[in-house]
């Protein structure tokens, strides 16, 4: 079930009073309840894959039950790794695999027929296999215990709202809620829709409008001057950003209408003043992810540089791979690596770790919006490998930047759509969502109604677009 | 918890009060770039000859070169499949009691294509006001879902909107206003005026200046249960109406890339069977500055075609 789709308008507001006023007697009375509804969920796109999703979730706290009672703790953290990758590996890179290992055969003069699987790559398998290893690494550090009710387990892993992408949550941070009955919270709930709303906006508004510019754009990249190329690639940019971070929010908001926090995702990242920031705030939940169960255990940066750079390269390509399996997603993992490098190597990856660009003036200062240009300016260039179908192609789109560059772009009426989101997003830089939080009452409830009255045009009750992450 | 749904109702409420009253005028002159608008204004006058299809169709044949003094139409409109092409010759037949004495309806490869995209099958929009009718708001539910259907039965206002897109309906709003201080009437005879002018064709006078690759690979088409099913309802209602059928396939550029063996096969023996007369025009004209893409020729073809049918079919 998509968020932008009327199923879901109907799907909330029945499970929310389902479970607020049918199912609020007792903890374990509510996590049943939100795991039937998060499976019906995740039904509703392929009943088949919520078998798989079952069967992960059994493994993964049966993994972490035998975790916590035997003295092979080495042995069965290294199968339940291999578990989680297997599948992981099968459902999402086997084609993959195939592909590659028969074309590199047929360069070295052998003739291959590989075996191809033709099956759909299950929705969010990468989000839900990501939560299940946090749970069995957390136990294998030491940091959390086994959870011996499997209901609340389960929860933890298929809570509806980050079932599909996510944000990529710690069992540290969820289980706590998922163990804890929920009361309702006025404040609470109030924020949970205004963040939908904003993450609706976000999606249906932004990332839609230029999704449309952006696929006739890339799909057609040979017909257009220069210009136009450039433009497609910033609509891509802020497309990808929108529909991501938006669906986040719609994500974040669903979630605190049921009482629980989930960790945040994004914080302005298209302000950030060099590649080391926007990684500290894009995608949060994956960076922290890799960070903490990759990056750390390799080494970090304490063995020395060279093993610093060395892990630095092995999280972004692994972070690129894990985004699809094809060479596009690889090659922008190397990009990040590269641009990331110069930091590393001059010891400047740690700054701007505190603060947003001018969080105490209203306008940046010049160098600061030199700095955020030409972060932008990277970031985007490496989406276009991000976008692209293939490799070659990538670099012919970034080869026809060049070309005929000065004159008119087509479609830039949708400029409008870009500096309008750029200008929220500057507002509430200082503190996110702050754009809804306008002081005057009137102020901000004609913004909410704005808000809404945008959506519901910009609805699109036909072609509903799908969310880019969904499929990672 | 009361207060929060008494105030989030509250607000939802009044949300979808605002979008009520904002679309309330909205009306189908509103978003008056639609052939529906003529269909409106059709009731009174009988057809000659209607030429039924998609956008081949509606930049394939100009009625003014066919005959001048005959009531010819183009009613093809882009994405329209085989459903959409039934029931607006339903609707013009039935509903209207319209007498057509010549249909000349656009057929290829990508009419039997429906749910694959090659085409979008139907067009509600041309049917937002038409609800009441079952066959139309069935093919409405089917194609567009039950909860879509049954809202535009009850708000058609909203059609326009849904379907068009948000900059469209900006552009469009203030003829809301306009039309109610001026005339309403005013408004919509002179859009229904520039297609009495045009008889429904659509010119394309520019050639892509470079034409898209090409999928390398032969794009091999089926035919579908939904639209055959579709088309044997249209051949039924003709017969029904006494009503001329021809058929013809307007030029691909690049032919051999689309196999089409299923719908060649097909219309073969239904044209045998039938004893109608098929001019297939696929792989002629074979000149890429003729084309304005590939599966769409320019006026210049246009023309040829439309002389071309003129000698061989009678009005």
């Amino acid at each position: 079930m998509l968020f932008n789709s009327l199923g879901f308008l109907i799907f909330l507001p029945t499970v929310f009073l389902l479970y607020w006023f049918v199912f609020k007697k007792s903890l374990l009375t509510q996590n049943i309840f939100i795991l039937a509804v998060s499976y019906l969920f995740y039904a509703w796109w392929d009943w088949r894959f919520l078998l798989l999703l079952i069967l992960s979730t059994l493994l993964d706290y049966a993994f972490g039950l035998l975790l916590a009672s035997t003295r092979h703790k080495k042995l069965y953290f290294w199968l339940s790794v291999v578990n989680n990758l297997s599948i992981l590996g099968f459902f999402k890179y086997y084609n993959f695999f195939a592909d590659s290992a028969s074309e590199l055969l047929r360069q070295m003069g052998f003739q291959t027929n590989p075996y191809f699987l033709s099956i759909a790559l299950p929705v969010g398998i990468s989000f839900y296999t990501f939560h299940g290893m946090s749970y069995v690494f957390d136990i294998y550090n030491g940091k959390i215990k086994p959870i011996k009710n499997f209901i609340h387990y389960a929860v933890f892993v298929c809570f509806f709202p980050l079932l599909v992408a996510g944000p990529i949550e710690r069992a540290s941070h969820l289980l706590p809620q998922v163990e804890k009955k929920r009361i309702f919270s006025y404040g609470q709930a109030v924020e949970g829709m205004r963040l939908m709303l904003w993450g609706f906006f976000k999606k249906v508004v932004i990332a839609d409008t230029l999704a449309a510019d952006v696929n006739l754009i890339f799909n057609n990249y040979k017909e257009y001057n220069g210009s136009t190329l450039l433009l497609g690639a910033i609509y891509f940019s802020i497309q990808i950003y929108c529909d991501f971070s938006g669906y986040t929010d719609i994500a974040l908001g669903a979630a605190k209408l049921f009482g629980f926090e989930l960790l945040t995702n994004f914080r302005f990242p298209y302000f950030s003043r060099n590649i080391a920031e926007f990684w500290r705030r894009w995608h949060i939940s994956l960076s922290s992810w890799f960070k903490d169960y990759l990056y750390i255990p390799l080494g970090g940066s304490k063995e020395g540089k060279w093993k610093a750079v060395r892990n630095t390269f092995i999280i972004f390509l692994v972070s690129g791979f894990w985004h699809g399996a094809n060479w596009t997603f690889i090659f922008w993992g190397l990009i990040h690596a590269l641009l990331f490098l110069p930091l590393l190597l001059s010891n400047k990856n740690r700054n701007y770790t505190g603060h947003i660009v001018a969080a105490d003036k209203k306008i940046p200062g010049a160098q600061e919006l030199l700095q955020m240009l030409l972060t932008f300016s990277l970031v985007t260039i490496a989406w276009i490998f991000f976008r692209s179908p293939n490799i070659y192609d990538a670099f012919d789109y970034i080869g026809g930047i060049g070309d005929s560059f000065f004159t008119v772009p087509a479609y830039y009426n949708q400029l409008v759509y870009v500096f309008i989101f750029l200008w929220l997003d500057w507002m509430q830089r200082r503190n996110e969502r702050c754009v809804l939080e306008f002081k005057n009452k009137y102020v901000r409830r004609f913004v909410y109604f704005v808000f809404a009255m945008l959506i519901i045009f910009h609805f699109n009750f036909i072609n509903r677009a799908e969310f880019i992450y969904f499929q990672f | 918890m009361k207060q929060f749904l008494f105030k989030t109702s509250l607000w939802i409420a009044s949300v979808l009060l605002c979008f009520i009253v904002l679309l309330y005028p909205v009306n189908k002159e509103v978003f008056a770039d639609k052939k529906a608008v003529y269909l409106e204004n059709a009731h009174s006058k009988d057809f000659d000859l209607l030429i039924l299809g998609s956008s081949r169709a509606e930049h394939s044949i100009l009625p003014t070169l066919l005959d001048t003094t005959k009531n010819i139409f183009n009613m093809g409109e882009e994405g329209n499949g085989m459903p959409s092409n039934y029931i607006m010759l339903k609707l013009l037949t039935e509903n209207y009691g319209l007498q057509i004495k010549t249909l000349l309806l656009e057929v290829d490869e990508f009419s039997f294509n429906g749910s694959t995209g090659f085409s979008r099958q139907f067009r509600d929009d041309n049917f937002y006001y038409h609800l009441n009718d079952p066959e139309i708001y069935d093919a409405t539910k089917r194609y567009r879902g039950p909860v879509y259907a049954s809202l535009l039965h009850i708000f058609p206002q909203a059609g326009g909107l849904l379907y068009n897109d948000f900059s469209q309906f900006l552009k469009a709003y203030p003829f809301v206003f306009k039309a109610y201080s001026q005339s309403l009437q005013d408004t919509y005879n002179k859009l229904v005026n520039v297609y009495a002018f045009s008889k429904g064709y659509v010119p394309l006078t520019d050639p892509a200046k470079v034409l898209p690759v090409q999928s390398k690979t032969r794009q091999h088409h089926i035919l579908e249960a939904d639209d055959v099913a579709y088309f044997d309802k249209l051949v039924r209602l003709c017969k029904k109406h006494n009503i001329k059928l021809y058929l013809y396939r307007m030029p691909i550029l690049n032919c051999e890339h689309e196999d089409s063996q299923e719908f060649d096969q097909f219309i073969h023996n239904f044209c045998q069977q039938n004893e109608v007369l098929f001019f297939d025009y696929k792989c002629s004209y074979q000149n890429s500055n003729w084309f304005h893409d590939y599966t769409h020729a320019t006026d210049t073809i246009a023309r040829m075609v439309t002389k071309d049918l003129k000698s061989k079919i009678s009005i």
